[in-house]
């Protein structure tokens, strides 16, 4: 009898998900501190937690880029790498156990900073712009708003997703060489990320294909969304190429 | 079985094995002994498919060891458990791994080594987190138990309770055992067979009671002398 692979699944997951405790620990301090000290200061005008919340998001962000070197390079470094890798599991099931933390880390985030700013929006904005209250009706109302926001969220996904695999397939070859491994692996990662956007560039799915400046002054928002969209894809795409990568080498290659 | 054949392995300007050829049958305790660097932990990693040969092939059941994980039970060296695990915390790990963890003999062994599954990894003495590290991979009834230096700086008690865990749970003719170690005295009474490997290759190999018969030497001078003849 063989233990099913989603056990196995979800107990690296919750292993890996242990590892970034401190991470999620500060996104979830900053945004519950950000929330309660507006909260309660009814002086503060709205923009000013504008400028936190956009940083926290900033935060949120690049915390799990930081993540995803922290999950693989702590393997080697606390040499339980010996355990994960006598695991009876392939590359594929301990990277991808770690991406989804990373997927976790993010959207996590990004739902608890939403939940932040529709509070401090709901309690203060609404009555700071109460006379054009029902404008803003109407723009929350907006479809193409939410489409809009929507395409960007996604793009913001697509590309962590790919920065993170980069990160992946960089650290993983940049173990395959026994000396100047943090070398190999900053070279690679740089490099990868450098080729991977003259590929998108010749593609035609950049995100440089995406200029919101003429998009606004077209009117046109169908085409932002469109380009959001395709960049978003290309990203993915990308992405997956490099976590294939990762895991045949982190299965036929790497050695300890 | 596990099979050498012609193996070599280099790792920069060391030669770890060198056209290694040994196989290790079912059922026997097996010591595989050598100086440090003589690439001992270069085959057991081999084993557990943590290396791969740059030249021949290592088979085990006929297939590659990275194919073979489940059947095997390894004990590396180093630490290799995280800190922040209790030790129930990493015994429901394993459990969730090999379809071959054994409840039952988990629980008799953790009353035999005086261990506690609230015990976190990382505030335990290292005496006692070689003792986790054995447990849990002698709760498995993997088809192969290998274990590389499981007594390497382990006070003299500690070391006869891992030693006395094996010779308990030890049954001839089931799953073999492979012991990897440069101390040969705490194991002599313990393996049916040995090979003595230096600089990758093997000086001496048979069963542990005919070379001491044959030779009217311990394993320990057994060893020795074999060693001796090599650097002259």
């Amino acid at each position: 009898m063989s233990n099913s692979k989603l056990k196995m699944f979800t107990k690296l997951y919750l292993k890996d998900l242990h590892e970034v405790t401190a991470e999620i620990l500060i996104v979830v301090i900053g945004v519950v501190l950000v929330t309660i000290g507006f909260s309660l200061d009814s002086e503060v005008p709205p923009p000013a937690f504008l400028f936190p919340l956009f940083l926290l998001l900033g935060l949120v962000g690049f915390l799990p880029l930081l993540s995803s070197f922290k999950l693989l390079s702590r393997e080697w470094s606390h040499n339980t790498v010996y355990l994960v890798m006598s695991l009876p599991v392939s590359g594929a099931m301990i990277l991808a156990s770690k991406m989804m933390v990373l997927l976790t880390q993010y959207v996590g985030g990004t739902l608890l900073l939403g939940l932040s700013g529709y509070l401090l929006f709901a309690t203060k904005l609404f009555q700071y712009i109460a006379p054009y209250q029902p404008d803003l009706a109407v723009l929350a109302n907006n479809p193409e708003l939410v489409s809009n926001l929507l395409a960007f969220y996604l793009a913001g996904l697509a590309f962590l997703v790919f920065l993170c695999c980069t990160s992946f397939f960089s650290q993983i070859a940049g173990r395959l060489s026994a000396k100047f491994s943090g070398l190999v692996t900053a070279v690679t990662f740089v490099f990868t990320l450098i080729l991977s956007g003259k590929l998108l560039e010749a593609l035609g799915t950049g995100s440089h294909e995406v200029n919101l400046v003429m998009v606004r002054m077209s009117g046109n928002t169908d085409s932002l969304v469109n380009s959001l969209y395709l960049s978003s894809l290309g990203y993915l795409l990308l992405a997956i190429i490099l976590f294939i990568l990762a895991a045949v080498i982190y299965d036929r290659k790497l050695e300890l | 079985m596990i099979e050498f054949d012609q193996v070599g392995k280099r790792f920069g300007s060391i030669q770890a094995l060198d056209q290694l050829s040994l196989q290790f049958g079912p059922g026997k305790i097996i010591g595989l002994f050598g100086p440090n660097g003589a690439g001992k932990s270069t085959a057991m990693k081999m084993i557990a498919g943590l290396n791969q040969p740059d030249s021949g092939h290592v088979l085990v059941d006929g297939q590659k060891p990275r194919h073979s994980r489940v059947k095997i039970a390894f004990l590396p060296e180093i630490d290799h458990l995280y800190g922040w695990w209790t030790l129930k915390q990493a015994a429901d790990f394993m459990r969730s791994f090999y379809a071959d963890w054994d409840d039952r003999k988990y629980t008799e062994l953790l009353g035999f080594l005086n261990l506690r599954e609230d015990m976190k990894i990382s505030k335990i003495s290292k005496g006692q987190r070689a003792k986790c590290k054995l447990i849990l991979t002698v709760s498995r009834r993997a088809p192969y138990l290998l274990l590389d230096e499981p007594l390497s700086g382990i006070d003299i008690l500690t070391r006869e309770e891992i030693i006395n865990t094996l010779i308990r749970d030890f049954r001839e003719g089931e799953q073999p055992i492979i012991i990897s170690t440069h101390e040969i005295n705490d194991v002599e009474s313990l393996v049916d067979e040995v090979f003595f490997i230096d600089q990758g290759r093997i000086v001496v190999s048979g069963s542990a009671e005919e070379l001491r018969i044959t030779q009217g030497l311990s394993l320990v001078e057994i060893m020795k002398e074999a060693f001796r003849h090599v650097q002259q």
